[in-house]
């Protein structure tokens, strides 16, 4: 192994030790955020009572207050099981709304188990004090739950040894599988990484339609809790080609998301910069810009920062740039991307996603003149 | 005496029935673009009809390009992809028979619009090897007689389509701004062209139907979903999908057919075997693995059955 191979080594050890450990990211100051949930109903506890005796008793006749009260009874209700665990179920695969959208995955994970992305542990995230970047999203769920195809393909890799190819079982990417899939994104290869898992269900070569169990979830690899590391890879399967999954991974109905260009006054991307979002009723997601290095922005938003499932509604969006407060609201729309610029001194802007210039497409001369 | 004009997606044809005697005066007949309007004038219905019919103008109009394969046809008289001259694409290849058109095609639109607007495709053929977007069926781009416009200009307000339904279908006719805008070249649009972006901007309606009709915005444009027909380049339906999946609209898709199906344009170029087992993944080989695979498995393994023979720690302990 090459001293770069292994400087990159170290750094997604670090990283994967992060996921599945909120202890720690607590204790620097990464705020826990669990997406609110929407339209769930309050889950309702039922006790059931005592019942009352129904003959009063000698004590009770004696005390005055008790003679000047009607004798109440009252039994315990019957009441349905509550429905407390309701997630609104996803959207159709493939789901883009706009040119610049591509929602070609479903969640891994299913809907009885938590399915979003780990929050204080996002793509392009930073292990404090380091320059360790995660280059996938994380996804909690107890040992043992299944791990889907989020979409058709052709298995590529199944065991351990995904990243260092000599299939030791000190792989940071534990026992792994990637599916190479059989559509791509502007003629590019799209590739799923699914990490840490406890037993693998496929081999290489098998193809697996969505919905198919890749495997289960573990804490293999670099890993201090079970969790199921998810990376979307575009063009080829390598560390370096990521992509935020939080871009590509189908939202529950009613939610969109916010994909943003964070940059400072001269147009440069700020670096793992806090960001707050609150909804009306103060909810609050406080979520960090991408690192520098190791991960890469979207080839038409350009983003450094997106934040998913956001049920549909408005939005205040708060950074301080140069110990000065700027805030913006702005609005979520179902299924949609709600696309925001942060210029410095200029402040928030509701934008659409960069396009290239007429210049580059608008080709004169006209062929067969002269 | 009636006279109808049959619209298709891709096709206009005038048929004329003579309502005394009950005979089709004129059977259907495709005509080489679209009716814009009627001419009126005096005189007997029969004798100017047939007047006019007999005359040169129902003569055949020369043909507007002629394709000429180049490419001796190969093994089981399969056809050959070539090189598209100029033309920025992924993949800038076209079937032998579709060159030909293409070509005339760009030079036609780039003489009317004033720029070269098939300079830049999306795609134009697509390896069986390469990956679609998703959702797909029958793609004509791989049998070389399809390509995808350049979407950007629809973007930056030089491109608009309007919706067009056919069978239940929706079909989409794509108009290019002409560079001129004083009049010297395109036509204004008089239909009402379709809108996209309100599907994600919030309007409850817009984001039911995948977008709204808003009116047609000013200025000089081109008709090129016409101006391709006359090449042969036909359009194709919108996918199932395509309200809440944009590439779905597939607006910006053309095609030459030559009056083939996708499978028998497929056979053209691959032997039947790769269509039968077609899958843009062919093999397993290039996985990035140098080493066997191996699952993790519960069943214990041979190294960790305990060995009859003595251990060399038994040995250092005599």
């Amino acid at each position: 192994m090459n001293n770069f191979t292994s400087f990159y080594f170290s750094f997604f050890f670090a990283g994967v030790l992060l996921a599945g450990c909120q202890t720690t990211a607590k204790e620097t100051n990464v705020v826990e955020i669990t997406p609110e949930p929407s339209n769930a109903p309050a889950k309702i506890t039922i006790t059931p009572r005592e019942l009352p005796t129904l003959i009063p008793t000698r004590s009770a006749l004696l005390d005055p207050q008790m003679e000047s009260q009607p004798l109440t009874i009252e039994f315990p209700t019957p009441a349905p099981v509550p429905i407390s665990d309701w997630r609104s179920p996803l959207y159709q695969i493939p789901w883009a709304l706009g040119p610049s959208d591509h929602f070609y995955f479903t969640r891994p994970i299913q809907a009885d188990q938590i399915n979003w992305p780990l929050p204080d542990y996002r793509y392009g995230y930073v292990f404090p004090e380091s320059n360790q970047i995660h280059t996938g999203v994380d996804i909690d769920a107890p040992y043992g739950t299944p791990v889907y195809a989020a979409a058709s393909g052709t298995v590529t890799f199944a065991g351990y040894g995904l990243m260092s190819s000599d299939s030791n079982k000190k792989d940071p990417y534990g026992l792994a599988a990637a599916v190479r899939h059989d559509f791509g994104w502007g003629g590019r290869r799209l590739t799923t990484i699914y990490a840490h898992m406890s037993e693998v269900a496929v081999r290489p070569g098998m193809y697996v339609n969505q919905g198919d169990i890749i495997g289960y979830i573990g804490q293999t690899g670099n890993t201090t809790g079970p969790h199921l590391h998810f990376e979307i890879r575009l063009e080829k399967s390598d560390f370096f080609a990521s992509r935020n999954p939080e871009l590509w991974l189908v939202p529950p109905e009613g939610n969109g998301l916010v994909v943003a260009r964070i940059m400072n006054s001269n147009g440069s991307l700020i670096d793992n910069q806090i960001i707050a979002v609150t909804n009306r009723k103060g909810h609050t997601w406080d979520i960090y810009t991408y690192a520098p290095l190791g991960v890469n922005s979207d080839d038409h938003y350009r983003e450094n920062l997106v934040l998913s499932d956001l049920p549909a509604g408005d939005y205040r969006i708060y950074i301080k740039y140069e110990d000065e407060p700027y805030n913006f609201w702005f609005s979520v729309y179902p299924g949609s991307v709600s696309y925001i610029t942060f210029q410095g001194t200029l402040g928030f802007k509701v934008n659409t996603p960069p396009t290239p210039d007429p210049e580059e497409w608008l080709v004169t001369p006209i062929p067969g003149n002269p | 005496m009636i006279a109808a004009s049959v619209q298709n997606p891709n096709a206009t044809d005038l048929v004329v029935y003579d309502l005394e005697s009950s005979r089709l005066v004129i059977p259907q007949t495709n005509l080489p673009g679209s009716i814009n309007g009627i001419t009126w004038m005096a005189g007997s219905q029969t004798g100017l009809l047939n007047s006019y019919i007999n005359s040169e103008n129902m003569a055949p109009l020369p043909d507007i390009f002629v394709a000429k394969p180049t490419q001796t046809p190969g093994p089981g008289g399969r056809k050959g992809v070539l090189p598209l001259k100029k033309v920025n694409a992924p993949y800038p290849f076209l079937q032998d028979l579709a060159i030909d058109s293409y070509e005339a095609l760009r030079v036609t639109v780039g003489k009317i619009a004033g720029w070269d607007f098939l300079a830049q495709l999306e795609n134009a053929y697509l390896p069986l090897t390469e990956p679609p977007e998703p959702g797909g069926v029958e793609n004509w781009l791989f049998t070389g007689r399809g390509i995808a416009v350049n979407a950007l200009p629809i973007q930056a307000g030089w491109m608009v389509v309007s919706r067009e339904d056919f069978n239940g279908l929706p079909y989409w006719r794509v108009y290019i701004k002409a560079l001129k805008q004083d009049g010297s070249q395109g036509m204004p649009i008089t239909q009402m062209v379709w809108d996209f972006t309100p599907r994600f901007q919030g309007d409850p309606t817009a984001y039911e139907e995948g977008g709204m009709e808003v009116d047609p915005p000013g200025g000089w444009w081109i008709d090129f979903t016409e101006t391709a027909k006359r090449y042969g380049w036909d359009r194709l339906p919108a996918m199932s999908n395509w309200r809440t999946f944009y590439r779905g609209t597939r607006f910006n898709q053309f095609i030459y057919d030559g009056l083939l199906d996708w499978r028998i344009a497929m056979i053209e170029l691959y032997p039947p075997e790769a269509i039968a087992t077609f899958t843009p993944i062919p093999t397993i080989t290039q996985t990035p693995t140098r080493t066997p695979w191996k699952l993790s498995t519960k069943t214990p393994t041979r190294t960790r059955t305990p060995s009859p023979s003595p251990t060399r720690t038994a040995t250092l302990s005599r």
